[in-house]
């Protein structure tokens, strides 16, 4: 059932999860973008103004919270040393991930094997997964393939739609090249996200993964996500100086403070 | 997973008619066996797979948001089971019609033997690839097992074979020897099920989504105040209580309530409540489909804190 896609270039996105700030901007301008491009031919909204508003969207940006992981919990982590409770339970310790999520444009993409109308393809020349509105009859067997959640039915016009990378930006001539990458990452106020060529080693996104490492999601299903995650580090903690002998002055303020305390 | 009607409805009754064919097909072969079928009930058994397919296979265009461009879906069978399900249903009618063409000139039995066993081959492919639809998806644990494919084969054989006794009993002869293979296929079918009910495969947790090898990982917030295409296609759940009721519901009409009828029929040689064994039954897979979709669970909810 695999595609086995190594295609020549291999488009895609690096987000990186220790600088999102999960301010879905990305989110966002994809929404306007893709509403107004004749390659998505718009992006609805259902009941936007209403009691139960909706739509499709290409990239949600969902928050959760990590605790217990040791790179995380440990002793230097800020605050942990001079905390005046003294020692906090590691269990304790939590920090909030921010997760943009859009298509991975997968090497192995099960959406694109499944479909049985040849709508979903994946781009031979540069690994970009699409599908063609004109083919395709609204089944929503891709979306059920795809673990990611990438994909959402259109349902004013009946037609599976998706993130096009924004292949109608990033090949415009047009534009001024600074401006041929996605609107997600020329959006993103803290530069989490940064799109590439995975399949070029020298490419900024192939030197980010190289340097940081990636974090894999739903690895053992075996599609081989092109997007990468870099991984978030272990935060340093800043150099704690500490006067060996405090002055006069800082001598008396303890004094007085423990008489106060007492 | 959302049960949609037109799916539950279509894979049903598809497989009921394919399940009959095949039934049809052998009991035609064997009308000198000690299992007699009376060669005037294979018209009237063919009119009703006839029935059966066609109207599941217009269930099943009902779900498709697009169904103008549903003639593309026999373009890409080299990879994908929904395309190959579709071709092989195309294919059916004309086999079927040239069965139909060979017994009604009463052809030799050599040309009744190769154009019944195209049949055959042909209807046991679309039920396999009907279940194959559901067993490839990596992203439903539950479904991604033999047991799917097992499930949409012998649950077609039995149904048809239920139907095709009550068609075979209202014709001369004795037909204690298809009540017995029906005992069989029941048995065979409530084994399955029960194997398939109780298997729980391991489904990966927010951290194998995430990919954290360590801690604790919990959804603070999904982004979106109310329901979206993920949410309505995959966040569908059934309550415990709910599903264990609806089971032995599909374990009394599927498999108790015909079995029972079929020992009391054989028994009595009266074959009078045979319908009534096959509207049970097929009321039972009806039940069990609908279970089938709404037990599975998709990995995209993982996110979603599921």
């Amino acid at each position: 059932m695999s595609t086995a896609n190594q295609t020549p270039k291999k488009l895609g996105l690096a987000i990186d999860l220790d600088t999102c700030v999960g301010c879905h901007a990305c989110a966002v301008a994809c929404k306007e973008w893709n509403a107004g491009s004749k390659m998505t031919n718009g992006l609805p909204d259902y009941d936007a103004y209403g009691k139960a508003p909706s739509g499709a969207w290409f990239n949600r940006i969902r928050n959760y919270e990590l605790s217990g992981d040791p790179k995380f919990s440990s002793a230097n982590t800020c605050g942990a040393d001079s905390h005046p409770q003294g020692h906090i339970p590691l269990s304790t310790l939590s920090k909030t991930v921010n997760v943009p999520m859009s298509c991975m444009h997968c090497d192995d993409a099960d959406c694109v094997t499944v479909c049985p109308t040849g709508a979903s393809y994946k781009r031979a020349e540069d690994g970009i997964v699409l599908v063609d509105p004109a083919k395709c009859m609204g089944c929503n067997y891709c979306a059920w393939a795809c673990p990611y959640g990438a994909r959402e039915l259109d349902e004013d016009q009946g037609v599976m739609k998706k993130c096009t990378l924004c292949v109608d930006r990033i090949y415009d001539q047009a534009l001024p090249e600074a401006e041929r990458q996605p609107a997600c990452v020329l959006a993103c106020p803290t530069n989490a996200r940064h799109f590439g060529d995975f399949a070029d080693p020298q490419s900024n996104v192939s030197q980010m993964v190289a340097m940081r490492g990636k974090q894999e999601m739903f690895p053992a299903l075996g599609y081989n996500p092109v997007n990468a995650y870099l991984s978030m580090r272990a935060p340093v903690s800043a150099p704690q100086v500490l006067d060996s002998k405090p002055g006069l002055l800082a001598r008396l303020a303890q004094r007085v403070n423990k008489a106060i305390s007492l | 997973m959302k049960p949609a009607l037109s799916v539950i409805f279509f894979t049903v009754f598809s497989g009921l008619g394919l399940g009959l064919a095949i039934w049809l097909v052998i009991g035609q072969w064997c009308q000198n066996c000690a299992a007699a079928f009376d060669p005037s009930r294979f018209f009237t058994g063919a009119a009703f797979v006839f029935v059966f397919v066609t109207l599941g296979l217009i269930s099943s265009t009902l779900h498709l948001a697009n169904p103008k461009n549903a003639w593309r879906a026999f373009s890409r069978f080299r990879t994908s089971w929904l395309s190959r399900e579709g071709v092989l249903a195309l294919l059916f009618f004309p086999l079927a019609a040239l069965h139909i063409f060979s017994v009604w000139n009463a052809a030799q039995l050599a040309l009744r033997l190769v154009t019944g066993a195209l049949v055959i081959a042909c209807a046991l492919a679309i039920l396999y690839c009907t279940g194959m639809i559901y067993a490839c998806l990596k992203t439903i644990p539950r479904w991604h097992t033999w047991h799917t494919p097992a499930g949409y084969v012998l649950y077609g054989l039995t149904s048809g074979m239920l139907v095709f006794c009550a068609i075979a009993a209202r014709g001369e002869g004795e037909i204690n020897g298809w009540l017995r293979i029906a005992l069989c296929l029941l048995i065979a079918s409530a084994i399955l099920y029960s194997l398939a009910n109780a298997y729980e495969k391991p489904e990966p947790s927010l951290n194998d989504a995430l990919g954290f090898a360590e801690g604790r990982v919990r959804l603070l917030d999904v982004g979106h105040t109310h329901g979206t295409f993920l949410t309505n296609e995959f966040g569908f759940r059934v309550a415990r209580a709910r599903a264990a009721l609806l089971s032995s519901c599909v374990y009394l009409c599927a498999f108790i309530i015909p079995i029972i009828i079929v020992v009391i029929e054989s028994s009595m040689s009266s074959q009078g409540m045979l319908g009534l064994a096959a509207v049970f039954c097929t009321t039972g897979f009806l039940v069990e489909r609908w279970l089938f979709f709404a037990q599975a669970r998709h990995v995209v909810m993982r996110y979603h804190g599921a």
